[in-house]
C-alpha cells in the first residue's frame, strides 16, 4: 500500500458507513467476507469483561469508547478515519450486518442519526400508551418521530420553531404539530401532556422550561443535541420538585440497540427521508448540508462499490 | 458421510484464507481529508491514508454509502488536534430546529 500522499494530521468524516466485507479477521465469528455490514459513531470500546457499559451492553456509554473517525486508537494501533472514503477498517464488535430488505441508502443514515434518536426512546419507555414528544425536526428529530410511532406510542408529537414546517412534520405521521415561535402560549396550552420528549436540538437559546413544562409528571427529558460548549438554559429546581420530573441525556446506542433498531426499520418498513448524492461531489454536499438545505439526510453513494455486491 | 463433511468445511476454510490474503493486497485505503478548518467549505482532498493497524478482530469495509451527519461538518470546522472532540462519544450533533 502506497501511503506516500498522506498527510498525518488529516480527518477524513464520516460515521454512518454501509458496505461489503472485503476482509474478516480470523477471531471474528458473526461475520463472513461479502457481507452487506454497517458502522455507526463509535468503533470501539475497551471490551474489557470488568467494564461495567462494555459487560452490561452499554458500550456506548464506555470511558474508553473510539470515534469512527478523528480519535487515536489504544495501544498504537493508529487513527481512524470515517466513511468518505472508498473503505474502512473497524473492530467487529462495533461492525453491524444490514438485514435483507433494508436498502442500504436507507440504512445508513440510521446508523448515527437513526440510534440516537432510537436509543433514548427505547430505554425511557416509548410504546403503548405513551404520548412522546420529539424537540426538533431535522435529521435526528425526523427519525426521532418515525421511531416513535414505529415504537407503537399512543400520541406523537413534533416540536419545532417554524409553522412553515406543519406540512413536512404531518407527513412524517405526526398527531400534532407545535410552532413554538408562531403559536402564543404554546407551553401553558400543551401543559402536561407528555410522557417523554427526546430533544434533537442544540441551540443554547432553546425554551428549555416551557419544554419541561410539557411532561405529565413524573415524565422524562432527554436531550441527544449538544450545544456548542455543552450549554444549557437555565433549568429553575421549581420546575423539577414541582413536576416530578426527569432530565437525563443520551449519545448514539450500543450495537445490540443499533441492530434491534435496523430489525424493527425492516418489520415497520421505515423510510428515512433521505437523498443520495455521489461521493465524487463530497464538497458540494457538505457545503449544502452546511446550509440547512438536507431534508433531511444526505446519503453519499460511491458509486464504483455500488453494483460490485 | 461424516468424513465427507469434514472435508467440505476445510475446503471452504482453504478457499475462504486464499480470498482474504488476496483482498489484503488489492484495494488501497483512500478517501476525502480534512487537512484544515477549511476543509468544510468545500475543501476537503481525495487522498490516501493509513488505516489503523489490521488485527484478527477488524473487518475491513468496502464502502457503498455513507450518510453525512451534522457532527461531520463540525469536526471538519474545528482545528485538528490530536482528537478532535475527544470529550464526546459522537461529536455535537447540530441539527437545525
Amino acid at each position: 500500500m502506497n501511503h506516500s500522499t498522506k498527510q498525518p494530521s488529516a480527518c477524513c468524516v464520516g460515521h454512518e458507513i454501509v458496505g461489503k466485507a472485503v476482509r474478516v479477521g480470523s477471531k471474528v465469528k458473526r461475520i463472513r467476507v461479502g457481507d452487506r455490514v454497517g458502522v455507526g459513531a463509535q468503533a470501539r470500546s475497551c471490551l474489557s469483561p470488568d467494564c461495567p457499559e462494555c459487560s452490561s451492553g452499554r458500550e456506548n456509554h464506555c470511558l474508553g469508547a473510539v470515534n469512527t473517525y478523528g480519535s487515536v486508537y489504544p495501544d498504537g494501533e493508529g487513527k481512524s478515519y470515517g466513511g468518505y472514503a472508498d473503505y474502512n477498517r473497524t473492530h467487529n464488535r462495533f461492525v453491524v450486518k444490514i438485514p435483507e430488505g433494508l436498502p442500504s441508502e436507507a440504512a445508513a443514515p440510521l446508523l448515527c442519526g437513526g440510534i440516537t434518536a432510537f436509543s433514548p426512546l427505547k430505554h425511557n419507555g416509548c410504546g403503548p400508551g405513551k404520548a412522546v414528544g420529539i424537540v426538533g425536526v431535522g435529521g435526528l428529530g425526523h427519525f426521532g418521530i418515525l421511531f416513535a410511532k414505529a415504537l407503537g406510542a399512543d400520541r406523537v408529537v413534533g416540536i419545532s420553531r417554524k409553522a412553515s414546517k406543519r406540512g413536512d412534520v404531518m407527513k412524517l405521521g405526526v398527531d400534532q404539530y407545535i410552532a413554538t415561535e408562531d403559536e402564543p402560549d404554546w407551553s401553558t396550552k400543551n401543559r402536561r401532556t407528555l410522557d417523554l420528549i427526546v430533544s434533537t436540538v442544540s441551540s443554547a437559546k432553546m425554551p428549555l422550561e416551557e419544554y419541561l413544562l410539557l411532561l405529565k409528571s413524573g415524565g422524562t427529558f432527554i436531550q441527544v443535541g449538544a450545544p456548542d460548549g455543552g450549554n444549557l438554559p437555565p433549568i429553575n429546581a421549581f420546575t423539577l420538585i414541582a413536576n416530578g420530573i426527569k432530565v437525563g441525556g443520551s449519545a448514539i446506542g450500543s450495537p445490540q440497540d443499533i441492530e434491534d433498531m435496523l430489525q424493527l426499520a425492516v418489520e415497520k418498513d421505515i423510510k428515512p427521508w433521505t437523498e443520495t448524492r455521489s461521493l465524487k461531489d463530497a464538497n458540494q454536499v457538505v457545503l449544502d448540508m452546511k446550509e440547512g438545505k438536507a431534508r433531511y439526510r444526505y446519503v453519499l453513494v460511491n458509486e464504483k462499490h455500488v453494483n460490485s455486491r | 458421510m461424516f468424513q465427507s463433511f469434514r472435508t467440505t468445511v476445510k475446503l471452504e476454510v482453504v478457499a475462504f484464507a486464499t480470498i482474504n490474503n488476496k483482498m489484503s493486497t488489492d484495494y488501497e485505503f483512500q478517501g476525502w481529508l480534512g487537512h484544515s478548518p477549511e476543509a468544510v467549505k468545500g475543501k476537503m482532498e481525495w487522498g490516501a491514508f493509513e488505516p489503523k493497524k489490521w488485527t484478527e478482530d477488524d473487518v475491513d469495509i468496502q464502502i457503498s454509502h455513507c450518510g453525512v451527519c451534522g457532527s461531520d461538518l463540525h469536526v471538519l470546522s474545528s482545528g485538528w488536534g490530536e482528537t478532535p472532540y475527544r470529550k464526546s462519544l459522537t461529536a455535537p450533533q447540530t441539527d437545525r430546529v
